[in-house]
């Protein structure tokens, strides 16, 4: 029952296609999780996707990217440059890390489309004026997007984007919800598997998908087996096979604090009378990524919440190498963790990954988890 | 290229600014002593607001800590111990090079000269990059200081000279707020007329910082990359004192004498380069290698985009020098005020996130200064400069000018690797037409 969405993960580019014949719409391709797709649904017939990368070996960003920016940037990149988003009409970044900047200026000097957008995003999100910017941010995204379809997005659009991206905003959550049983009513690697769908797939596609399984999901049998119950914190993370190889090692991921999980859907937009200030809360508002925990830290409260509401018994962090804001990140979030009494462990990521250096060292960690002796 | 021998003579003023820079170390690290306050912050942060109000402030950035340790602590083997150190509390050695330096001589609680790290009052920042805030953001932890941070809102990306509305506003307002804030705070009145002044006078150092860069397109340049460093210093820091106008006008009209007259620092130029990105600060001796082959070092395209007037509309293109100082377009007014310090921050911050804007500076930076070629550094403790650094070879590299890019870390003398450099150095030389001299 949820393989469907593993198979929308790995058939991505020929979904992306195969929904561009048959409905003759835009695919705009998207390189942060703080695009308004609100906005982009609004716009009508334009299927925002999130670029990711390839999880091969490449050779075709280095005269792009520095070697010293994350594997993840470099991928994503090399992804556009290899002719496998060719179905693209777009693409658009809200501004998040210097490293995905990068990715997004070299695909827009390198591969030419009729559209490029890089929003304005604060970081300093817990300013008093960081909401009013951002709305105002919208606004002239907004105006492009209607220059780019020649469609004007009234109110009454705004209002069915942002119940379309809600609608699959609820289910995740609730969805969710079946990962605190023990055994969780499904693994991590087929949670992560359903937030990529929802960054990939048509929503107004998907949210049926969402919920039939929440309808099903409850009956199923054949979900995890016990384990040891752990969470994962930080960076970006697509790496399906990664995930079922910690998890085939005794582990249950139960709660991801990262953007291809539970911070991508978190809350929801509330509405009020200006949409676009509305949809800019909803990102304030939103568990926050590193970058944006400038000033007063609100992510360890929130780490630490989750680590107890899905009952995790340790936590792996991990980080895309050279990721500065998560290197910034995990120390304090590891000490934070091993004081209130979480285990830890360390993992970098990189475009490929030692299967049996990670096999080996997520062993002894749940072993550690099991014998309590941390 | 020129061929012809040119006089030289030293360059008076340099020394002066040296001294400047000694002394603001001397004052820094006597400040808690001397009971000044003390504010901890980055290049680029807000501190004219705090000068307004807090005169006798001693504002200490850590970029330049960073080189200050690098250069001044190497007796004690401090630069090493403070990346060391900053690795035993978990940070990554690929991190930002000045912050770990910063943080180092934090937790070690030691500075150069034999003296303890300063203490601060307080921690104001610009989130100009992915590292600057949360730098901050853990030094005033770690005092367990005050600290407050603003930053640029939008980069447009599309390399346009469009100043964004919604970003500028957005500044200005944090502005207001800092204000607000320092007030509450400290219960001190904020000194609008004073707070003009000072951005009058970053005005007028900016047009003259302007002028004399444009200078450096005379053939032979009448200075080189490392005679601008304390400047650049200056600039960065104090641009907005009235005895630093004063410094920088020397500067200005000696650098003139010196066009007039056909002084240069290198009489027998054979080839003009820039330098992209900032110097490994151990390895200076890097410049003293490429002057025995005759190769002027001129300028970066960073010196244009941190420091030169900034117009409400350029007219003549982003390298217009703006002088002699148009005090006329120099700000009047409080809002005239803060809008001049936004555009010219939101200016500084854009450069650094956009590629095609520093690929166009660089082109036009070479173009403006007759250069021949490039040296890129790619630094491995800097994203900022690094970013959109491959692009930039590349667009040099296809305008026809010779490029050669290495990889370093400003401060971590781990990283460098001279036989690797100075063997690229070589071959960027002889693309240049010159002849590799005999090691």
């Amino acid at each position: 029952m949820l393989s469907r969405f593993n198979d929308f993960v790995d058939r991505r580019h020929e979904y992306a296609r195969e929904w561009k014949a048959r409905t003759g719409g835009k695919v705009l391709g998207t390189f942060c999780t703080y695009v308004p797709e609100d906005i982009i649904y609004a716009a009508g017939n334009i299927l925002p996707v999130r670029i990711l990368g390839g999880l091969q070996p490449q050779d075709v960003s280095e005269s792009h990217i520095a070697g010293l920016y994350c594997p993840f940037c470099r991928d994503c990149l090399s992804q556009g440059l290899l002719g496998k988003y060719d179905y693209l009409d777009g693409v658009m970044i809200a501004k998040s890390c210097m490293h995905m900047a990068q990715a997004f200026h070299s695909w827009s000097l390198h591969i030419p489309l009729s559209y490029s957008y890089f929003l304005g995003v604060p970081s300093l999100i817990g300013g008093r004026h960081a909401t009013e910017y951002l709305a105002d941010e919208m606004k002239d995204f907004k105006q492009s997007l209607e220059k780019w379809t020649g469609n004007t997005i009234t109110d009454k659009d705004l209002d069915r984007g942002i119940e379309t991206v809600n609608t699959t905003r609820r289910y995740l959550r609730q969805l969710y919800e079946l990962r605190k049983s023990d055994p969780p009513l499904f693994s991590g690697a087929e949670a992560t598997a359903l937030v990529l769908s929802a960054q990939l797939i048509d929503k107004r596609e998907l949210n049926p998908l969402l919920a039939q399984l929440q309808n099903d999901l409850p009956e199923r049998k054949d979900g995890p087996k016990p384990g040891a119950r752990i969470m994962v914190v930080g960076s970006e993370n697509h790496d399906l096979e990664l995930l079922r190889l910690i998890e085939s090692r005794g582990a249950n991921i139960v709660i991801e604090d990262q953007c291809t999980g539970s911070r991508y859907f978190w809350n929801e937009v509330v509405p009020q009378e200006d949409r676009l200030t509305a949809i800019a809360q909803r990102f304030i508002d939103r568990p926050r990524c590193p970058l944006k925990d400038v000033t007063e830290r609100r992510r360890l409260d929130h780490v630490l919440n989750l680590a107890k509401e899905f009952n995790a018994r340790g936590a792996l962090l991990v980080n895309q190498k050279f990721c500065a804001p998560h290197e910034y990140d995990i120390p304090r979030i590891n000490k934070m963790l091993q004081e209130k009494g979480f285990p830890t462990f360390l993992m970098e990521l990189d475009t490929t990954i030692h299967r049996g250096a990670v096999a080996t060292r997520t062993e002894a960690f749940v072993e550690m988890l099991e014998m309590d002796v941390a | 290229m020129a061929t012809s021998d040119y006089r030289t003579e030293p360059f008076k003023i340099y020394d002066k600014a040296k001294e400047f820079r000694l002394k603001h170390y001397r004052d820094a690290l006597a400040a808690n002593e001397n009971g000044r306050m003390v504010v901890l912050g980055n290049f680029h942060a807000p501190k004219e607001f705090m000068v307004a109000m807090f005169p006798d402030m001693v504002f200490i950035a850590g970029e330049p800590w960073g080189v200050f340790i690098t250069r001044e602590g190497e007796e004690t083997s401090l630069p090493r111990r403070a990346v060391e150190e900053v690795e035993k509390h978990g940070f990554k050695q690929d991190m930002c090079g000045y912050m770990r330096m910063s943080w180092g001589s934090m937790w070690l609680k030691e500075a150069p000269w034999g003296k303890p790290y300063p203490k601060p009052d307080m921690v104001l920042a610009t989130n100009q990059c992915d590292y600057k805030g949360k730098w901050n953001q853990v030094l005033a932890e770690e005092s367990g200081v005050p600290f407050y941070c603003v930053e640029s809102g939008s980069y447009l990306g599309d390399g346009s000279w469009k100043t964004p509305e919604p970003a500028i506003k957005y500044l200005v307002n944090q502005y207001y707020d800092l204000i607000d804030w320092l007030e509450k705070r400290y219960k001190r009145k904020f000194d609008e007329e004073k707070f003009i002044e000072l951005m009058r006078n970053t005005w007028a150092s900016r047009c003259m910082w302007s002028e004399v860069i444009q200078m450096q397109s005379n053939v032979p340049a009448p200075l080189e990359f490392k005679l601008l460093l304390p400047f650049f210093m200056i600039m960065e820091y104090w641009s907005y004192k009235k005895e630093m106008l004063g410094v920088l006008t020397e500067f200005r009209d000696e650098t003139r004498y010196r066009v007039q007259q056909g002084i240069t620092p290198m009489p027998d130029e054979k080839a003009r380069v820039l330098h992209e990105g900032l110097p490994p600060w151990y390895a200076l001796n890097m410049f003293r290698y490429l002057r025995e082959h005759k190769v002027a070092v001129l300028a970066g395209s960073n010196h244009f985009m941190f420091m030169p007037a900034v117009l409400p509309i350029p007219k003549h293109g982003w390298y217009d020098p703006a002088a002699p100082i148009m005090w006329d377009a120099a700000p009047k007014t409080l809002e005239e005020a803060m809008r001049f310090r936004a555009v010219y921050q939101w200016h500084t911050d854009a450069w650094g996130i956009d590629t095609r804007r520093k690929i166009y500076n660089l082109k036009a930076a070479l173009k403006m200064l007759k250069a021949n070629g490039v040296i890129i550094e790619q630094d491995r403790g800097c994203e900022f400069f690094s970013l959109g650094v491959p692009e930039m070879k590349s667009a040099a590299a296809a305008a026809g000018y010779s490029t050669m890019l290495y990889e370093a870390n400003r401060v971590d003398q781990r990283e460098w690797s001279w036989p690797h450099v100075s063997d690229a150095l070589d071959a960027f030389i002889e693309s240049l037409g010159i002849p590799r001299m005999k090691k």
